[in-house]
């Protein structure tokens, strides 16, 4: 009758950050890739000096997806529908049947940063300019780290709730089945969240204590460095696909032991434990709900702290707004 | 806002699973009256039925929780709780929290079905669900079943034990005597005739079906072959339900009847139900039909069925 469904959380959908959306080895020069990110049709591609470029997907002269059976030549994505041609700031440069360009021929082009091997595109609701950077991480490149490990999946959720999994150190043990429950320290600053910990897990080597230094930078990206048995850096990456999904990406790169890479035993036992624990947390994250008062006890990780420095990445009224659409009623003082 | 108001869901008995599909140790979500529930049989064989999700971070019980012993223990933290929904053990704390429960609904496990009582305003059973004689022996036969998901409000699926015009036009069947008698929560239709089953042939029958409460329908024929047959649905949300029917067959001179009449017939009904569903799903509901004098007593069956609504059905 009219009524918009009520949304699974309430907390907006997508918030203020870098996302990755794609791996740069995917992005190949002369070849457009259709996303789908932020509820938004985008496209993908390599302008003439290979820079990567992310621009809304619709041509906005009848509407074709720019992603969609387009080519890409000298650096200029082409239209299907009527051969219009768009440089990577998303400017009409080139009707070939008209003398005239019309003034509004533009599509609305998103801020990339291409690092770590990985193309990450900066979103905020308000159209902000990017307020920190992606790290660029020594390791990769180097010579003493193996190439990168991928993995992707896509999950029924929301960035904060894969966030939260950060602090919430009780789960390590009762869901994943590591041998404790780590000891964690938790400090925000700004946008960034650091935890470090310690953690015992098993392995083909048997039990293994290790250091685990997580460091998020909003809800998109997150270096998490384990010692132990293998020095690994392990990426994490979540973009919200739309109003239900999120893409997850897990890069993994592992210091090499006199010369041996990821490809050897121990880094794929690690990659596939690391898996492992993803495929354990998606069924609970893809069936559960946001409790806004959950009911923490004494031994929980700091899940409360946690919130608090989340709410940086939504702008006030887009709290309010995913307020109201959960409850249906606007949100009170207290509640902000 | 018509005559009736039949908005949200009726008190009563719900059917949520024929019992030989819960065995110990599963845990399985339902969803049901718009809402999440989990479904579980303990090591013991007790069933009981829990709201959804841990109060502790929201997980659903029913997606990789697991049983152990008495307990349904949720797959995130690991939180235990008893069979009423208290929570009776956090494994990595020192202090459970007042406030560790979940909600949990009254369950009756009975002649093979596990059932629910709903009621929107948390009161108790008002009724009971009687015990179906002998269903458990072997003169009558293991319950065969079958169940849809109709896009319709119940009201539809009740009527239809009034609605005597439409068993000729739609299902074939001669109707030579019909009754229905209104007692309380319960609503009988008596029954005779002839049907011409999907198979070929003429069945002489007579029947009894008695509604207990607004979702749970028994139905007793007697003819070629004595049966009992269940007709019961639970509303998913305001715009679809699940429709369960189930058949058992009487033993013939000690032999029991065979499972292949048993599919056959909860076929039968099936192909019933769909002709009566393709109806359904594209009717327009009259709040005050026009009813000629043929017609069964279609507004005393409403006033009957309104009862379990909390509104109060008539306005």
């Amino acid at each position: 009758m009219g009524q918009t469904r009520r949304p699974r959380f309430p907390l907006p959908r997508y918030p203020t950050g870098w996302f990755q959306v794609a791996w740069s080895k995917d992005v190949v020069p002369g070849k457009a890739t259709a996303l789908k990110y932020f509820g938004k049709d985008l496209v993908l591609f390599r302008d003439e000096s290979g820079v990567a470029k992310v621009l809304d997907a619709h041509c906005p002269h009848m509407g074709a997806h720019l992603g969609i059976n387009s080519e890409v030549k000298d650096g200029l994505i082409v239209c299907p529908f009527h051969g219009w041609r768009f440089n990577g700031d998303g400017e009409c440069v080139d009707v070939p049947y008209a003398q005239r360009i019309p003034k509004r021929a533009t599509v609305e082009c998103w801020v990339v940063h291409e690092v770590n091997e990985a193309i990450m595109v900066w979103h905020d609701i308000d159209r902000g300019p990017p307020q920190w950077e992606v790290p660029t991480l020594p390791e990769f490149g180097h010579e003493d780290w193996s190439t990168a490990t991928h993995r992707q999946w896509r999950v029924r959720t929301h960035n904060q709730e894969m966030a939260e999994n950060m602090v919430d150190t009780a789960h390590f043990k009762y869901l994943h089945g590591t041998l404790n429950q780590p000891e964690a320290k938790v400090d925000a600053d700004g946008h960034i969240l650091k935890m470090t910990a310690i953690t015992v897990m098993s392995s083909p080597a048997g039990e293994v204590e290790g250091n685990i230094e997580a460091i998020a930078y909003g809800f998109g990206f997150s270096t998490n460095r384990f010692t132990g048995l293998v020095e690994t850096l392990l990426i994490g990456a979540v973009a919200p696909v739309d109003e239900d999904y999120c893409d997850v990406r897990f890069s993994f790169i592992v210091k090499k032991i006199g010369g041996r890479s990821i490809t050897d035993g121990v880094g794929q036992a690690f990659v596939a434990e690391i898996s492992r624990q993803l495929e354990q947390d998606a069924p609970v994250w893809e069936n559960k709900i946001y409790l806004e008062r959950p009911l923490i006890c004494d031994g929980d990780g700091p899940v409360g702290r946690f919130r608090v420095w989340c709410k940086q990445f939504y702008p006030e009224w887009y709290r309010r707004q995913a307020h109201e659409a959960f409850h249906g009623e606007p949100m009170r003082v207290s509640e902000s | 806002m018509g005559r009736w108001d039949f908005r949200g869901y009726a008190r009563g008995w719900f059917v949520v699973a024929f019992s030989e599909e819960i065995q110990s140790g599963d845990v399985v979500p339902l969803r049901y009256f718009d809402g999440h529930q989990v479904l579980f049989r303990t090591e013991s064989g007790v069933v009981r039925v829990l709201e959804a999700f841990c109060p502790h971070l929201g997980a659903h019980l029913g997606h990789g929780g697991c049983i152990q012993g008495e307990r349904v223990v949720c797959p995130f933290h690991a939180w235990a709780f008893d069979t009423d929904g208290v929570c009776v053990d956090i494994p990595y704390a020192s202090k459970i929290p007042k406030r560790a429960r979940i909600a949990s609904w009254e369950v009756r496990e009975r002649n093979g079905m596990i059932m629910v009582w709903h009621c929107p305003d948390g009161t108790g059973p008002e009724w009971e669900i009687p015990v179906i004689a002998g269903h458990d022996s072997d003169e009558w036969s293991a319950w065969t079943w079958g169940l849809i998901e109709v896009k319709r409000h119940p009201r539809e699926i009740v009527e239809n034990v009034v609605d005597v015009g439409h068993f000729s036009s739609v299902h074939g069947t001669d109707v030579s005597e019909m009754r229905n008698e209104f007692e309380g929560h319960m609503a009988t239709q008596i029954n005779t005739g002839t049907a011409y089953p999907v198979g070929g042939g003429k069945d002489h029958y007579t029947l009894r079906a008695t509604y207990h409460g607004p979702a749970w329908q028994l139905t007793e024929m007697e003819g070629y072959l004595d049966s009992r047959l269940i007709n019961a649905h639970t509303p998913l949300d305001e715009e679809t339900l699940h429709l369960r029917f189930a058949v058992s067959l009487k033993a013939r001179n000690g032999k029991p009847a065979k499972q292949s009449f048993a599919d056959g017939y909860v076929e039968n009904l099936r192909v019933g139900f769909l002709q009566d569903i393709e109806i359904w799903e594209n009717m327009q509901y009259r709040d005050q039909p026009i009813l000629c004098d043929g017609d069964g007593p279609i507004i005393k069956l409403r006033r009957w069925y309104s009862q379990f609504y909390d509104q109060g059905g008539a306005t």
